[in-house]
């Protein structure tokens, strides 16, 4: 994909749940500094890619290896390297913000005083400073996909992988969490996340790869995927979807 | 509208038998379910229906009839806040729908044909009705009020299934329902055992006819009386009836309106508003150790039922426990105090039964944190010995201070710290082998918590196996003297550190390469 250092290594990637094979033996090599998008449609692969790339879901096959470091084989090495906000979000959320915070931030061995400060600097920028003391349930949809990656963020991680962060959010949180993203890359970090909002997709990322039952159709530098179109033109081209028929349905609106 | 009820609960019920297929889990649990029920029907139903099938020939059965419609209507009360209500069909599924809540009510009490508590009903019913010596010269009058009692049945539970979950859509009215349910619980059990008493005396008991008046017993009232040919009484209670099972359907349809349209109370709560954990939690160590003990003490707290579901564990299972204990052994025995303190430990399972399977969705948390499993399981143990260790504390001082003795105030210490330190160390390989997964609610209906009944035998079984060396320890000194503490003492708590200890090491070490693949396998993922 670049000539710069790899951030993560993918190499034959596959998992089975039975006679199906949700991904099928992918690689791909995403270099540090990288926005990357990871996208398809719903049940192509890229949740259970995400799962197997952050340690929360074995492999059948292949590896992953996040700065040098194979998830499978060093896991605790591995951790430290990368931070998570999975698809299904779900976060002890009978705690309050700064609860969930602390918590993130202590099971990772960090020291309190350094939790507390960074906390208050995430949830400063990403809009939560008043919600800190609330309890994560009593939290909007937003709210929590913030305290989440500001969770995912706590621990200063090199590579960032997140599943579907802007699903279902409002612009103002779409904009404050792109704002803290487009800081990770610009101070050298990595994301790799997956979405099917295409539009944020093409505005933030600088490589996509393209995922279609289980395998890559296509993957590198985001121009070079969309030759010169609309990058949901160019995806729905990669993966065959043609204008549905709506002929039929000359009764809608009739009653 | 009935019809389309029916397919879907046909439906349902095919989609729920291909679910069991999928699941052998499931499929095994039911299988010993079955066998377990299997061999007590087999064992006591012969002697209950032959029983039963004598209630018609009392000199005055009225009392005894109104006792039993009582108890069976109480029972489908009881069960169905114990075991909830319709999960499959729920009403704000249909909230979208152009259908009137008559209609829905109409439309769901068909799908009950499908209902194994009515037919059981209805069997009871027939037995009842069959037991009077001229049955068929009343015939007419006895089935209506067979079918009064088993329509008063249906009515009641729907009743009961739709109040409780709207009323548990507010955290502290399911909290107060739940152990509500407990003290309810206690009726038919209190219930069976007067009944058993006045069918084995061969008379109803003196003043049991007091229960003829309440309007749950009337069925039974109207079956007796029409068995007796005392036709105007039967009427009256038939006509009583009936008009219970109006009021019920008119009040069913009601909460069903209300249900389309109330939301859960997931409104904004205030964090630490009487949390009695929260002190403890903030002076932990800040270390993964602590942070874990520190979230177990908050949720206990917080989370929707998980007080109120471990007190009702502790007290139900505890509670038999204990009545075994104290008829196995002499009561003012000093022996039977520090068997009691043991038995403290108990409590712990109660509360940490199936602690992964409940957390399952979040864990992902932990999972994705660099460290070893065995701080997490090491910060649970913490947090509950938080709370055990000082109810074992304060449980000896009293009953020291009630027998006026203190010399084996500290052995029974010793062996009741060591019987919680075992069952910590089982609860752990349980908590790992039969983890199940818990759904996600914001705040879910009458009993989110509630385990398994299986899992919970589970969890009773692995806690006596557990401690029963240190009650062995126990038993030694208070059969053989005190001269015996000297061998006991050392050797129940090198049991119970030992296993301690060996268990944090195997299930550690174990979840450290498989707790991801564990959590996705109890969501079923």
């Amino acid at each position: 994909m670049s000539s710069s250092p790899a951030a993560v290594v993918i190499e034959g990637l596959t998992k089975q749940f039975g006679d199906k094979v949700a991904v099928d033996a992918i690689s791909m090599i995403f270099p540090q500094g990288a926005f990357v998008g990871v996208v398809g449609r719903n049940g192509a692969g890229k949740t259970t890619t995400m799962k197997m790339c952050t340690a929360l879901l074995p492999p059948s096959a292949g590896t992953v290896s996040v700065m040098g470091v194979d998830v499978w084989r060093e896991p605790v090495a591995a951790k430290k390297k990368f931070g998570a906000l999975p698809e299904t979000m779900a976060l002890f959320d009978r705690l309050t913000g700064a609860e969930l915070l602390l918590y993130n931030g202590l099971i990772r061995g960090m020291d309190r005083t350094l939790v507390v400060d960074r906390s208050r600097e995430l949830t400063r920028v990403l809009g939560l400073d008043d919600a800190v003391d609330r309890l994560v349930v009593d939290y909007s949809h937003g709210m929590t996909k913030k305290i989440a990656l500001a969770a995912a963020l706590l621990h200063g991680p090199s590579v960032l992988f997140l599943d579907e962060p802007f699903e279902a959010i409002d612009p103002v949180s779409t904009r404050a969490i792109e704002q803290v993203l487009n800081r990770h890359v610009t101070d050298g970090g990595t994301i790799v996340f997956s979405s099917h909002v295409l539009d944020v997709v093409e505005r933030l990322c600088d490589h996509v790869v393209v995922i279609e039952r289980g395998q890559i159709k296509q993957a590198g530098a985001i121009d070079d995927v969309r030759r010169g179109g609309r990058l949901e033109d160019a995806f729905l081209a990669l993966i065959g979807q043609e204008a549905a028929d709506t002929k039929g349905l000359t009764w809608l609106g009739s009653s | 509208m009935a019809g389309i009820f029916l397919s879907l609960k046909v439906a349902v019920l095919k989609n729920r038998a291909a679910a069991v297929r999928r699941n052998p889990a499931t499929g095994q649990s039911i299988v010993i379910t079955v066998l377990v029920l299997g061999f007590f029907i087999v064992k006591y139903g012969p002697g209950f229906y032959a029983t039963l099938s004598r209630s018609g020939s009392f000199p005055d059965p009225g009392p005894i009839f109104a006792q039993l419609s009582f108890s069976v209507v109480f029972l489908w009360i009881v069960l169905t806040l114990t075991y909830g209500g319709r999960r499959d069909l729920d009403v704000r599924k249909l909230q979208l729908l152009p259908i009137r809540p008559a209609a829905i009510a109409v439309g769901l009490a068909t799908t009950l044909v499908f209902s194994p508590g009515l037919w059981l009903t209805a069997g009871l019913a027939v037995v009842l009705a069959a037991s009077f010596p001229d049955a068929t010269s009343h015939l007419p009058l006895l089935a209506l009020s067979g079918v009064a009692l088993v329509l008063l049945c249906a009515i009641t539970g729907q009743l009961i299934a739709a109040g409780a979950d709207l009323l548990a859509r507010q955290r502290h009215a399911r909290d107060l329902l739940l152990l509500l349910t407990f003290v309810l619980a206690a009726v038919p059990v209190v219930l069976f055992f007067v009944v058993r008493s006045q069918f084995e005396g061969g008379a109803a008991a003196p003043g049991s006819g007091v229960m003829q008046w309440v309007p749950l017993a009337w069925p039974g009232v109207a079956m007796a009386a029409a068995g007796q040919g005392l036709t105007g009484i039967a009427w009256a209670a038939l006509a009583g009836t009936f008009l219970l099972i109006a009021l019920g359907g008119w009040a069913w349809t009601g909460i069903i309106a209300r249900s389309m349209l109330a939301q859960d109370s997931s409104t904004t709560r205030p964090a630490r508003a009487g949390d009695p954990y929260d002190g403890f939690a903030r002076r932990l160590p800040a270390s993964r150790r602590g942070a874990v003990a520190a979230l177990e003490l908050r949720l206990l707290w917080r989370e929707p039922t998980r007080l109120p579901g471990a007190i009702m564990a502790t007290l139900i299972f505890g509670g038999i426990f204990t009545v075994i204990a104290a008829a196995l052994f002499d009561v003012n025995n000093s022996g039977l105090a520090v068997f009691g303190v043991c038995a403290i430990s108990f409590c712990a399972v109660g509360r940490r039964v199936n602690e992964i399977g409940l957390h399952a969705s979040e864990l992902w948390t932990n999972v994705v944190a660099p460290g070893r499993a065995a701080d997490d399981l090491v910060g649970r143990d913490l947090a509950s010995a938080i709370i055990d260790l000082p109810v074992v504390v304060i449980a000896l001082l009293a009953i020291a201070v009630d027998r006026g003795e203190w010399s084996y105030v500290l052995p029974a210490l010793v062996f009741g710290a060591s019987a919680v330190l075992a069952t910590y160390g089982g609860l752990r390989v349980f908590n790992v082998a039969f983890a199940k997964a818990q759904p996600r609610s914001k705040d879910a209906a009458a009993t989110p918590q509630r385990q398994s009944p299986l899992l919970n035998l589970l969890a009773l079984l692995t806690w006596i196996i557990s401690t029963t060396p240190v009650f062995a320890a126990a038993a030694l000194v208070a059969a053989f003297g005190t001269e015996w503490l000297i061998v006991a003492l050392p050797a129940a708590v090198a049991y119970s550190g030992g296993l301690w200890v060996i268990s944090l090491r195997s299930v550690g070490r174990w979840l450290d390469q498989h707790e991801a693949a564990l959590l996705v396998r109890i969501q079923g993922g």
